[in-house]
């Protein structure tokens, strides 16, 4: 019985510690990472340049690089995408002369500019400084990631102190008695509630340490090298010839839903249309059609499923941990999860202050 | 002593070390810039006997930052904007142009003996 206890006391006192020393970390980091979920939205609602005219499910990715050839010819242009949803226009990603990186929006159906936007965006704010702390990458991964750590040693201290916690799911916290009751009560049951999310979350941002930590998935399968060349993007290179790529990558992989085309960076390289097809959880990246942009002839395919089981993991890490992979209805599941946890972070530090707060106070009349 | 003032305390210097993390990534946020922080070379052109090299640092905003080299004692016209620049370079220069509000194209010509060479570097973001 005795051990029982001591037991039962190490396990608080853990659960207590990890709370308490790192809460001010944690949820920052918690909190930015709720808010990224739907920081594409919230960038979307902030600038009018962003929002398409019309909702549409197959953009004209040609009329988009025409207009941008024509109104930016001196840019070197990365990619061209959609990632959100079909309210969103089509999003050019390009570098200047000058070297700034900055963002262009199309119609996607006219392919009329829009307007631009800065390259650091809510989006990149909340991905940022939750990502890496806005700190090199090399330093601030594993810093972030490693929290998963503590995040799961709280966890599990946090079921084994919490008796027979299967019974708690359906105690609602008591939120007529004083603040340190009520708090503890919402406390336990956010808690049991968000249990499958933190573990998730924990698995996915083990996966980034190991990613950064030298454990990344091997490169992707090569496609064939495109005809020798002189400039990094033919002037042959025009809308239609972008249109004639989508539909051809259509051909290749039926059913392809085009998200993003990138553009080569050198003479040798190539062009590639990627999107969502049928493996699940894995990013538009890992269905593929590359391209030669002078003959626009296919030189190599793959798919989700031809990915090795390393690849697939990496792959898998990222939708897991955003929670976009369901579009808007899993991306406000994981919202909703998010704010739980920061609220387990911040009911935490409440508890910890109230429970200590009559201890002191008599403390002090005792001394007086 | 609050609830606050506790649970405050009770970091001991763990408080320290997350809040330095947390206030140095929100610093950071607020000087980072999407632009390489180096000069950008914008490559050489032949004028006056001599070839004259130009690289700018940063974004064209309220101001653009260039600096021209040139192989050989040079002297002429920087012309950006309706602005004009004596150029007189031994070896290299440093300057401030202005950027009006309304420039959107960015180009920058040196004119010298009744020669011209430019530098095109395209259209302004916003």
């Amino acid at each position: 019985m005795a051990r029982k206890q001591a037991s039962d006391r190490w396990w608080f006192h853990l659960h207590t510690w990890i709370g308490l020393k790192l809460s001010i970390l944690m949820s920052f980091v918690l909190i930015t990472g709720t808010l990224a979920v739907f920081s594409y939205e919230i960038d979307w609602l902030l600038n009018p340049e962003m929002r398409a005219s019309e909702s549409v499910i197959e953009p004209n990715w040609g009329a988009a690089f025409d207009t941008l050839r024509a109104e930016y010819p001196d840019v070197d242009l990365l990619s061209l995408d959609r990632y959100a949803g079909s309210w969103f226009a089509l999003q050019a990603v390009l570098n200047t002369r000058w070297e700034e990186i900055g963002r262009l929006w199309f119609d996607p159906v006219t392919g009329h500019l829009n307007g631009s936007t800065a390259w650091f965006n809510v989006q990149r704010f909340f991905r940022m400084t939750h990502r890496h702390l806005m700190l090199p990458t090399r330093i601030g991964i594993p810093i972030v990631s490693a929290l998963a750590i503590p995040l799961l040693l709280s966890l599990i201290s946090g079921l084994m102190i919490y008796k027979k916690f299967w019974r708690g799911f359906f105690h609602l916290p008591r939120t007529k008695r004083k603040t340190r009751i009520w708090v503890g009560d919402l406390h336990r049951w956010l808690g049991l509630w968000s249990t499958w999310f933190v573990l998730l979350i924990v698995l996915t941002s083990v996966w980034y340490f190991v990613e950064v930590m030298g454990g990344a998935a091997p490169r992707f399968p090569e496609s064939a090298a495109p005809a020798t060349r002189e400039a990094v993007l033919p002037a042959t290179l025009n809308g239609a010839a972008i249109n004639e790529m989508v539909a051809k990558a259509r051909q290749e992989l039926p059913g392809l839903s085009v998200q993003r085309i990138t553009f080569p960076q050198s003479p040798e390289g190539k062009v590639l249309v990627q999107g969502a097809l049928t493996a699940t959880l894995v990013r538009p990246r890992s269905n593929v059609v590359t391209f030669d942009p002078i003959t626009l002839e296919v030189l190599g395919t793959y798919r989700g499923e031809d990915l090795n089981i390393h690849q697939r993991i990496s792959e898998m890490a990222d939708p897991l941990h955003f929670g976009y992979f369901g579009g808007l209805w899993t991306k406000a599941i994981w919202f909703l999860f998010g704010c739980a946890m920061s609220a387990l972070s911040i009911t935490g530090c409440v508890i910890y202050g109230k429970r200590l707060l009559p201890t002191r106070r008599q403390l002090s009349k005792a001394l007086a | 002593m609050n609830a606050w003032a506790i649970w405050w305390r009770g970091h001991g210097a763990w408080r320290w070390v997350c809040l330095g993390l947390v206030t140095m990534a929100l610093v950071l946020t607020v000087v980072y810039e999407p632009i390489a922080l180096s000069w950008t070379d914008h490559g050489e052109r032949e004028l006056a006997g001599t070839t004259v090299s130009l690289a700018t640092w940063g974004r064209p905003d309220e101001t653009f930052e260039v600096r021209l080299s040139s192989k050989a004692p040079f002297k002429g016209e920087l012309h950006f904007a309706g602005q004009r620049e004596i150029i007189d370079l031994t070896d290299a220069a440093e300057l401030d142009l202005r950027v009006p509000d309304d420039l959107t194209v960015i180009e920058i010509k040196l004119v010298a003996n009744d020669q011209e060479a430019t530098w095109h570097l395209g259209r302004r973001l916003r």
